[in-house]
């Protein structure tokens, strides 16, 4: 890996950031909403609402806004959400912490159930074309139908999960230093805590998750039939090789490839997603925070998270990039 | 490896089995816990909980259990009852009202309240600047001759000075040194606020993020009847569904909002549960343009377009027993109906223009959404060319800004802050009035509106406000659906239901029993 496609994927990562900012930002402008008279309440005076109109310097043209606006990005100022009134770095900084932990989590499933599923399914086992009809119907599944469908059995009728949130206590009872409950859990010593954290954290996880590693599980088994078929395997079947170390020890490696990029192309989706599974699940992540600015149309609030989820997908592309050449070394040199 | 993967595998999945059914054992469900009620929230408080900003209405119920008004209002009457004031005097030219003070009251933090703390809370209410403050736009200054004395003198008689005393939004009175030693420089301690609180309620505040969850605990130096729960706790459940899933389950004690008026027969069947309604001032109104065509400026238009969306048939179908259908022009517990009748506007006829109309309703209100569906119903039966149009709350705000280019027609849900018509007819009627999203502008009813909240004698200014009334209700430009109930659903565990009817959303949480 050089430092040429560091800063290549660094510059891009600024150029997306800006399209995005500049779009939505764009979009805000047109949206015939007043953020003064919404900042200001239903009954404030006329003196009271075109003071919040300077300080919001809504009176000034569009692009003296918008440069001022790009300025304070660069500083880390993402101006004021209309409906929490406080700074949105602020908010963002709140609601980050949830969404990664939810999307890690999501991530290890991802991998676990695609490799698994994927290499299951690949040989001609008894029972793998019940699987794979199984993914199919899986895959098909929509994610909101799908996290009502877990809330109602899982939690309503069997009572196995919890139906939302991040722990039973309210508040959690750790509060920091990282604002992931399963590592701050560990970090002071809270095992109990850090167990709930996780029961709390699977039914969401496993909504957001379900899709993307049956997914990624259909083109790991397409493409591992493909690599079974070639002369290297066929080469080391006739050594004497078992057919389980044929696929583990030889064909795995070169079809993680097709999967690599289904998995980058699935995490997009599962971004995605995240509003619908934190709003049916209460998870006080970026997307119940995206989810709650949409409908009170709190386009700072917006843009600011349309900014973290952007550099969130196209940091997490770059990291496929990276593994898929360490995965194939004829990739390393275009990386 | 592969060996050391699979295994690995395994372990993790079967640790979420394990995790379900370990989770069973240690159940969230509250029921057990006689002493703490879990209500939900759909969303955190918008603008925090400072109560010289706050103006919202998820988070009314928690405000009122931290702070205090100096008047508040019997339960399920909109007669004046002492607050933080024991009794009041109003000077005979209606601009001097004098409060004596309850004794021995003090604020969480330990602070006396007194007749300075109140003067420093209402300066403070008046420079932040808030939502609220019009409620004191009147004050010319505060005298606190002695501690328990406040004196209020006013630029001009305002009718609805006491009930903007009384009302959910009105001032607060906050601890001077919380706000004297957690300003930052001459933010008047507006940021700590947000997140904190020092009044002198039943409550104190002893966990708040701004997303959730929040708790309070009973403040045992009360000085009225203590709390009968020692613990109140929020948690943000942000779907409705979900909420009713979890009060089922027991998870939660308490909704007090958000029920759609279909899904009560259900929750009233399930024994674990009760559903409680009680007379409150939520009205759905239908709003139509006067800044742009037809209603602008066709009278008739505007009357044949009330007539043939058919509310009453509106009311009916979408709220049943929830509601009764609108029959008074302002909510008939700010005046009483047969004082201000809604006009007739006669029977259904040929819709006036083919001109396309675009009706917005509010997205986040399932019940406006249908209200607009059956409107439309209604009016296309006549010849109406109609289209729907959903847009948040901050958008229906954004009329305002510039009505020409707002729908044609609109329905919202409207509340008065208190139980005084100026809370109604001032910001959905008055020029530049905070509720009129819809470009009505008409100096002889501003004059009449000021003129009705300028007198000084009460019987005079009800009879000028009814007046008022009428008059506003004859330009068809806000015509009230029906006047609904608030809805609040709990488990069968809990009582102590206190309710007022101008604070919406909210039951009295220091009166609150589990059982």
């Amino acid at each position: 890996m050089s430092w040429r496609f560091v800063i290549g994927r660094l510059v891009g990562l600024l150029v997306v950031l800006w399209a995005l900012l500049t779009i939505v930002f764009l979009l805000g402008s047109v949206v015939p909403s007043d953020p003064a008279r919404a900042y200001a309440g239903a009954g404030a005076s006329e003196e009271v609402i075109e003071q919040k109109r300077q300080e919001l310097e809504l009176d000034e043209p569009l692009l003296t806004r918008y440069v001022h606006y790009l300025g304070n990005v660069a500083q880390g100022d993402l101006s004021t959400s209309v409906h929490s009134q406080r700074p949105v770095a602020d908010d963002l900084a709140d609601a980050l912490p949830a969404t990664l932990e939810l999307l890690f989590a999501s991530l290890v499933i991802v991998a676990v159930v695609g490799l698994l599923v994927g290499a299951f399914t690949a040989t001609a086992r008894r029972g793998s074309g019940v699987v794979r009809t199984t993914l199919l119907a899986g895959a098909s599944v929509p994610t909101f139908t799908l996290g009502l469908l877990a809330l109602y059995l899982l939690y309503y009728k069997l009572g196995w999960f919890p139906a939302g949130g991040r722990s039973t206590a309210i508040p959690a009872p750790v509060d920091g230093p990282t604002g992931f409950l399963l590592i701050d859990s560990l970090a002071n010593g809270q095992i109990d805590t850090f167990f709930d954290s996780l029961w709390h954290l699977a039914l969401p996880a496993l909504t957001l998750a379900l899709a993307p590693a049956l997914l990624t599980a259909r083109a790991l088994r397409s493409s591992l039939r493909s690599s079974l078929r070639e002369d290297y395997a066929r080469t080391a079947r006739a050594k004497g090789l078992s057919e389980r170390r044929v696929l583990w020890g030889h064909a795995l490696r070169n079809s993680l490839n097709g999967p690599l990029t289904i998995f980058g192309l699935e995490f997009g989706a599962m971004l995605a997603g995240i509003a619908i599974v934190e709003t049916i699940f209460g998870w006080p992540g970026l997307g119940l925070y995206i989810e709650r600015s949409i409908a009170s149309t709190d386009v700072p609030a917006i843009i600011g998270a349309t900014l973290v989820i952007g550099a969130v997908f196209v940091i997490a592309n770059a990291v496929v990039d990276v593994v898929q050449a360490i995965v194939d070394p004829r990739l390393r040199k275009l990386v | 490896m592969p060996k050391r993967l699979i295994s690995t595998s395994v372990v993790l999945v079967a640790m979420v089995g394990v995790l379900g059914v370990a989770g069973c054992g240690s159940s969230s469900d509250s029921s057990g816990d006689t002493e703490t009620i879990r209500i939900a929230y759909a969303d955190q408080i918008a603008g925090g909980i400072d109560p010289a900003v706050f103006y919202s209405i998820e988070g009314d119920d928690l405000i009122l259990g931290l702070y205090e008004t100096l008047l508040t209002y019997e339960p399920d009457s909109t007669e004046l009852a002492p607050g933080l004031a024991q009794s009041w005097e109003i000077s005979d030219d209606g601009r001097t009202y004098t409060f004596e003070l309850q004794d021995d009251v003090t604020f969480h933090d330990g602070t006396p309240m007194d007749s300075e703390a109140v003067k420093a809370s209402f300066e403070r209410a008046i420079a932040v600047k808030g939502g609220p403050s019009y409620m004191l736009a009147q004050v010319d200054r505060i005298e606190t001759p002695d501690p328990q004395t406040v004196v209020i003198e006013l630029t001009q008689p305002v009718s609805a000075f006491l009930d903007y005393n009384a009302s959910m939004y009105g001032p607060k009175v906050v601890s001077p040194t919380a706000v004297e030693e957690n300003a930052e420089g001459d933010d008047l301690a507006k940021k700590w606020l947000s997140e904190n609180a020092a009044g002198t309620g039943p409550y104190e505040l002893t966990s708040y993020k701004p997303a959730g969850p929040f708790v309070l605990e009973r403040f045992d130096e009360y000085w009225g009847e203590p709390a009968e729960t020692e613990t109140i706790e929020y948690t943000i459940v942000p779907n409705i569904g979900d909420q009713i899933l979890q009060l089922r389950s027991g998870q939660l004690d308490l909704l007090t909002h958000g029920i759609d008026p279909q899904q009560i027969p259900s929750l009233e069947e399930d024994p674990n549960l009760q559903v409680q309604q009680f007379e409150a001032g939520i009205r759905p109104v239908l709003v139509l343009n006067y800044a742009n065509e037809p209603f602008g400026s066709d009278p008739e238009a505007r009357e044949a377009f009330v007539a043939d969306a058919d509310l009453p048939a509106v009311a009916e179908q979408v709220y049943g027993e929830a509601a009764a259908p609108a029959t008074s022009s302002v909510p008939p517990l700010l005046i009483d109906a047969e004082d201000n009748p809604l006009p007739d506007p006669g029977p259904p006829r040929e819709a006036p223009t083919s001109q396309e109309i675009t009706l917005g309703y509010t997205n986040s209100e399932t019940d406006l959404r249908r209200a607009a569906e059956v409107m439309q119903q209604s009016l296309e039966a006549q010849g109406w060319n109609v289209r729907l149009q959903a847009d948040s709350v901050a958008a229906q705000f954004g009329y305002a800004g510039d009505p020409a280019k707002a729908p044609e027609a609109a329905i919202t849900t409207l509340n008065p802050d208190a139980a005084h018509p100026a809370t109604w007819l001032n910001p959905i009627y008055q020029t530049g009035g905070g509720l009129n999203l819809l470009g009505l502008s008409d100096p002889k009813l501003d004059q009449a509106i000021e003129a009705a909240l300028a007198t000084v004698d009460e019987e005079e200014a009800a009879q000028a406000y009814a007046e008022v009334a009428v008059e506003a209700a004859s330009s068809w430009y806000a015509t009230g659906i029906a006047d609904r109930n608030d809805v609040i659903a709990a488990r069968s565990s809990i009582s102590g239901f206190s309710h007022v009817p101008v604070y919406i959303w909210v039951v009295r949480l220091a009166d609150l029993v589990k059982e």
